[in-house]
């Protein structure tokens, strides 16, 4: 589904963000992006839905090469971000109609939308409240509900569990693992070790822009992922300082 | 898809803070001020026909040719209609002006204005579109880029399959709508309801001029949202994007336009009112000396000894009156002569500090909406031209008279004719001020609506350009 | 504490971008706009000098002419007399409310009028825009300058989340506002003083100003209300950063608040009044004026027939004299009936206009340099003054021609006329309000501007107090 093959982004100031990067997700599989603050997650994420330019490699979308015809790419692909605060001024019901018609579908029920909305856990009492009144906990399940209605094949995750609590953070997972029983792909990124390992088929850690571990299901049921993860931290750590001294 | 932008850019500019705020002002001051203009009209007009039902009482008195010489009369000026909208130059013009031979047009009965008035004149469509206007756009237009990017609703929105300048073009077009929506509705409401007036009544070409207001001003506000979504399109936060784009507008709309005919004093002094009138003063003597002085002298010294009976002083009086004819048309042309030097002298000043002025949308909007309702400088060059064409043509009526009278007496034995009051030789002239041709102001209007319409397409081009390149993350 | 806070907020503006702007924008636009004026100023005032001689040369020439009759006819009703106006001595820092006034008065016998002014037409510009001097840059230009320099005092502190380290220190609400109020005041009004330094040095360099004990302290009391004009809007940004929690916001709402205070109010005053308070129609007036002045014509006209009109005699010119009297009594009542309910119009629109620190600013600034609205009341009155003069002039005219006639028309007799006539001719003179009359003008409006201060400052600081810093 995913295909991402030495992908590398260096930015103007000289900073390398994405090192030779080689990835892929199926469909059905849920991958997760684990690594701390600065490790390449994000841009990651840019390159695959094409917002910068990557410096050398290439993204595919379902054999479509992004940097060659994003816009057909893009149809292959939705996208939950970090915080997204969405139309404030306009009522749930408007915000997943906007970005629905944005997939050129506009023959959609008011039953589907409602049907998504409901999906994602909302109350059907907010189904027309503005979205300004929404707390992040329902903005962030929204934007789901915005990513299922464009019923593309993969789903790209920004974060999303960043800032739930516990309770929410759960009944999120469980929307997205529902969303794996559909056949979706799914490409998440995460600093939070558990969930990924509640959730995740295979997990990728990364540092310094480059996957250093790739761990399959049966290593992350049988290793001690949180070991693992400190070990790579470490030598981040010992880097830099090695760095300094230098 | 095109039409899902600019349906969600609508109606999120409906719902907002912003698009009330702008339907109240535009209401309010439009409504309230065509009020009061219009009444100012009304009482203008009023003058008017007063001053021209005056004016027959007036004919009917002149009792001698030589009234219409000293005294002269006071001719009506229709006001123009156009400007319940534009005050222009308009303001400075009365509704009638003395003509006389020997002194230049002046205003009687001049009310003295109110300096409240002066100061704070009641807002005409050129200051209200020109500064709440533009500030309003500046205010539609500040975060459409920025501000989509801030709320994360941009980056969302570009990972469906939507072209950029889909988005560009939705966002430009919605917004504008909803900036112009209520501008038009308050507009077009307050345009009715003037000219059901009675009293207010336009012709054709006072119609096109109209329309073609409302479209230099739609146009004006065009430049001005395409520059502020340029600005948004640059910057990444909102309040960096607003801050700077009023302090651009605050240079562009309040600094420039009043400066400039300043700077381009400085820049091209003219000594103003000296060597003018110094000039005009020597040309009145000389020209008097050639054409007025000088004859009488000679026909004095060559009649010398004729008897002093009354035809050798009517003779007298004939060639006098005659002299005095032709120095006043000399006079009055080479005072038109010195007038049009100066006034080239004047005109390149003016037209470095018009250029100045462009800089600012504003001037180009100010200069061209003037100049399009006969409000401008076109109007008052044309109608001080034509006024003083009348006044030489008055003069002229004036000598005639007074000759033909002495003829008759000449040729009927020293017989007093018919009263003059009744038997004029030859009817009064009247006046009516005429517009120059339409190609003329065609020309002068083009030029700034012409750089309205660049600045649009100019400011679109590049926010399209900044927008290609701009950075989601 | 305060010292620190202090010093805090003035780094931090002085090492902004704004703070750079605001600084190049204060002086360029302040020193362009007393460059203009005080320009302006001298071209006026030569072109005065000439306008005098030339009136002087006009009145003399209609007063040599050696025919008693031509010469009263001629001065008295057709050609009149000018009278040129000199513009105000504080003028080169704008003309203020007295732009109204004509550069020339003409006194005649039976009307007032005024030139078609020829030059002025070719600059569409000028008679579109206001002349940019230093009551419409510090009205409008400075006014949003203040506003744009506060109005993420508070707001745009809590975007970054530095309010919240500042208040997690000891330190009371009060004392970060006041510091941020002094701070940036004292980064604002720097400049300005900075800036009309260099105007009013401009201006003593090029001769306009005298400097006498009453011009410094008019010029201080100027400047004085022009920093609490300015801190008006100051306030008025600092409450609104308070009672909003994005710098966005913030910045709309006090946008809306100046376009309100600076255009829409002064704007809409004078329509507001005009709509409370209407007048009777000037037609009206005009009318039942033609009327009397018929009646007065025909009367004159069989007075004339009735005596014959080379038979002047004493009986004649005094009756001719009470007949116009009378109408002039009867006319000055209908206009005062009318000038009277205009007069009521004005002053409520002058109220009215007061609800905006805009217009306050106008009156009492006008009234410290003498060309506000009770320098015009001067204006008119000095004009009406000669007017009257004039009539005196005529009526003396009139009666002492006949001492002319009765010499026979002799070139003596008429030439000690002409010169009584010159003896007694009368001069425009304004006498402008003295300084305590212009303080007393200027004191209500300050008060107002003071006023505003406080209670805008006083809802920053409650509001601020309440402020939710999360």
């Amino acid at each position: 589904m995913l295909e991402i093959t030495d992908l590398r982004k260096v930015y103007e100031d000289g900073t390398v963000a994405v090192d030779g990067l080689c990835l892929s997700v199926k469909a059905g599989e849920i991958f997760v992006l684990l690594g701390a603050n600065g490790a390449g997650k994000t841009s990651t994420i840019m390159l695959i839905l094409g917002f910068t330019e990557p410096t050398a490699g290439c993204v595919t979308l379902n054999g479509v090469d992004v940097q060659k015809d994003p816009l057909t790419a893009k149809k292959h692909v939705a996208y939950v971000s970090e915080n997204v605060t969405l139309y404030g001024n306009f009522t749930a019901r408007q915000n997943l109609e906007f970005f629905t018609n944005l997939t050129g579908r506009t023959n959609v029920t008011e039953e589907e939308y409602r049907a998504a909305f409901l999906r994602v856990g909302l109350a059907e009492n907010a189904f027309h409240r503005r979205v300004s009144g929404f707390s992040k906990g329902m903005r962030q399940r929204l934007g789901i509900a915005i990513a299922i209605l464009k019923n593309s094949e993969l789903i790209v995750l920004d974060e999303p569990t960043s800032g739930l609590d516990p309770k929410g953070g759960f009944e999120f997972l469980e929307i997205i693992s529902q969303l794996k029983a559909e056949d979706k792909a799914i490409l998440m990124s995460s600093h939070d070790i558990f969930r990924a390992k509640a959730i995740a088929d295979r997990i990728g850690i990364m540092r310094n822009g480059q996957i250093i571990e790739i761990l399959d299901k049966e290593r992350i049921k049988t290793a001690d992922l949180e070991k693992i993860y400190i070990e790579c931290m470490k030598e981040i750590t010992a880097g830099a300082t090695s760095a300094k001294v230098q | 898809m095109l039409l899902q932008l600019i349906r969600k850019e609508i109606l999120e500019h409906l719902m907002s803070l912003r698009f009330a705020i702008a339907c109240i002002l535009c209401f309010a001051v439009i409504l309230c001020s065509l009020f009061v203009r219009c009444q100012d009209y009304s009482l203008v007009m009023e003058d008017y026909y007063q001053v021209r039902g005056a004016l027959e009482t007036e004919k009917k008195n002149l009792r001698r040719p030589e009234d219409v010489i000293y005294q002269g009369l006071n001719i009506p000026h229709r006001p123009n209609p156009l400007s319940i909208f534009v005050s222009g130059v308009s303001r400075n013009e009365a509704s009638s002006y003395r003509i006389t031979t020997y002194k230049p047009p002046q205003v009687e009965n001049a009310q003295t204005e109110d300096p409240l008035k002066a100061i704070y004149p009641s807002m005409d469509l050129i200051t209200f579109v020109g500064i709440i206007m533009s500030l309003m756009a500046v205010i539609f237009g500040y975060d459409s880029i920025c501000g989509e990017k801030e709320r994360g609703t941009l980056r969302l929105m570009l990972s469906y399959s939507v072209p950029r300048d889909l988005v560009l073009l939705g966002k430009w077009l919605g917004g504008y709508l909803t900036l112009i929506i209520p501008f038009l509705l308050a507009i077009i409401s307050g345009a009715t309801i003037v000219l059901i007036q009675p009293e207010i009544s336009l012709t054709p070409s006072e119609w096109l001029r109209l329309i073609g207001l409302f479209l230099l001003s739609l146009l004006y506000i065009a430049a001005i949202y395409s520059a502020a979504i340029w600005v948004s399109a640059l910057t990444r936060k909102s309040s960096t994007s607003i801050l700077a784009m009023v302090t651009l507008w605050m240079i562009v709309v309040l600094a420039v336009p009043n400066l400039s005919p300043h700077l381009a004093q400085a820049l091209k002094p003219i000594q103003k009112v000296k060597s003018a009138e110094e000039e005009r003063q020597r040309a009145t003597e000389r020209e008097w000396a050639t054409y007025v002085d000088t004859p009488i002298r000679e026909y004095d010294i060559l009649h010398a000894n004729e008897p002093n009976d009354w035809s050798t002083r009517e003779k007298r009086q004939y060639h006098v009156v005659e002299c005095h004819k032709n120095g006043n048309i000399a006079r009055l042309r080479k005072l038109e002569q010195i007038d049009q030097s100066y006034g080239a002298q004047f005109e390149a000043q003016t037209e470095i500090s018009r250029w100045l002025a462009r800089i600012s949308p504003f001037s180009s909007f100010a200069m061209s909406a003037a100049e399009l309702t006969d409000n401008g400088a076109l109007r008052k060059k044309q109608f001080i031209k034509q006024l003083n064409d009348f006044q030489l043509e008055l003069s002229n009526y004036g000598h005639d008279e007074w000759l033909a009278l002495i003829q008759y007496r000449l040729g009927h034995n020293g017989d007093q004719p018919p009263a003059w009051t009744e038997q004029k030789v030859n009817p009064i002239p009247t006046f009516t001020y005429t517009p120059c041709a339409a190609s003329i102001y065609v020309k002068t209007i083009l030029v700034d609506a012409g750089l309205l319409a660049g600045m649009t397409l100019l400011f679109f081009l590049l926010s399209y350009v900044s927008f290609l390149r701009y950075d989601v993350r | 504490m305060l010292i620190n806070l202090i010093r805090k907020e003035v780094v931090s503006h002085i090492l902004s971008l704004r703070f750079g702007v605001t600084f190049v924008l204060f002086l360029v636009l302040i020193f362009a706009s007393m460059y203009v004026t005080v320009n302006y100023y001298h071209l006026e005032i030569d072109a005065y000098s000439i306008r005098e001689q030339e009136d002087k040369n006009l009145t003399n020439t209609l007063l040599d002419i050696d025919d008693t009759s031509v010469l009263f006819n001629r001065f008295f009703y057709h050609e009149g007399m000018d009278n040129a106006v000199r513009i105000s001595p504080l003028g080169w820092l704008g003309e203020g409310f007295l732009e109204v006034c004509p550069d020339t008065i003409k006194v005649r016998a039976t009307m007032r009028s005024r030139n078609v002014d020829q030059d002025s037409a070719f600059n569409p510009l000028t008679s579109l825009m206001r002349t940019p001097d230093f009551y419409y840059v510090i009205n409008v230009m400075l006014s949003l300058l203040a506003i744009l320099f506060v109005f993420d005092a508070i707001c745009g502190e809590k975007e970054t989340g530095t309010l919240r380290l500042m208040l997690s220190n000891a330190v009371p609400r009060h004392l970060v506002l006041l510091g941020k109020w002094i701070g940036g005041y004292l980064v604002l009004f720097t400049p300005f003083c900075l800036a009309v330094a260099g105007g009013l040095a401009y201006a003593t360099s090029t001769g306009a100003v005298k400097w006498d004990s009453e011009t410094v302290q008019r010029i201080f009391l100027l400047l004085l209300t022009a920093g609490l004009y300015i801190s008006v809007f100051f306030n008025i940004g600092l409450f609104v950063s308070t009672s909003t929690n994005r710098s966005a916001t913030s910045l709309l709402i006090c946008l809306l608040i100046w376009v309100t205070c600076i255009i829409v109010i002064p704007n809409l005053a004078p329509v507001t009044a005009r709509i409370i308070s209407p007048t009777p129609s000037l037609k009206s007036v005009q009318e039942s004026k033609a009327v009397i002045d018929e009646e007065t014509r025909l009367q004159r006209n069989i007075l004339q027939q009735v005596y014959g009109e080379i038979d002047y005699s004493n009986a004649t010119d005094s009756e001719i004299e009470l007949l116009e009297n009378k109408a002039n009594r009867m006319k000055n009542r209908l206009d005062k009936a009318y000038e009277d309910s205009v007069q009521e119009q004005k002053n409520l629109a002058v109220t009215l206009g007061r609800l905006s620190p805009s217009s306050c600013w106008m009156y009492s600034a006008t009234a410290l340099t003498n060309t506000g609205l009770l320098s015009y009341q001067k204006f008119l009155e000095a004009r009406d003054k000669l007017a009257d003069n004039f009539d005196e002039l005529m009526q003396y005219a009139r009666r002492s021609r006949w001492e002319v006639w009765r010499a026979q028309n002799n070139a003596d007799s008429l030439k000690t006329w002409s010169e009584s006539i010159k003896a007694r001719l009368p001069h425009f003179e304004m006498n402008y309000p003295s300084f305590t009359d212009s303080i007393n003008d200027a004191l209500n409006d300050i008060l107002i501007l003071l006023i505003l201060n406080v209670i805008f400052f006083m809802l920053a600081f409650t509001f601020f107090l309440r402020y939710d810093v999360r």
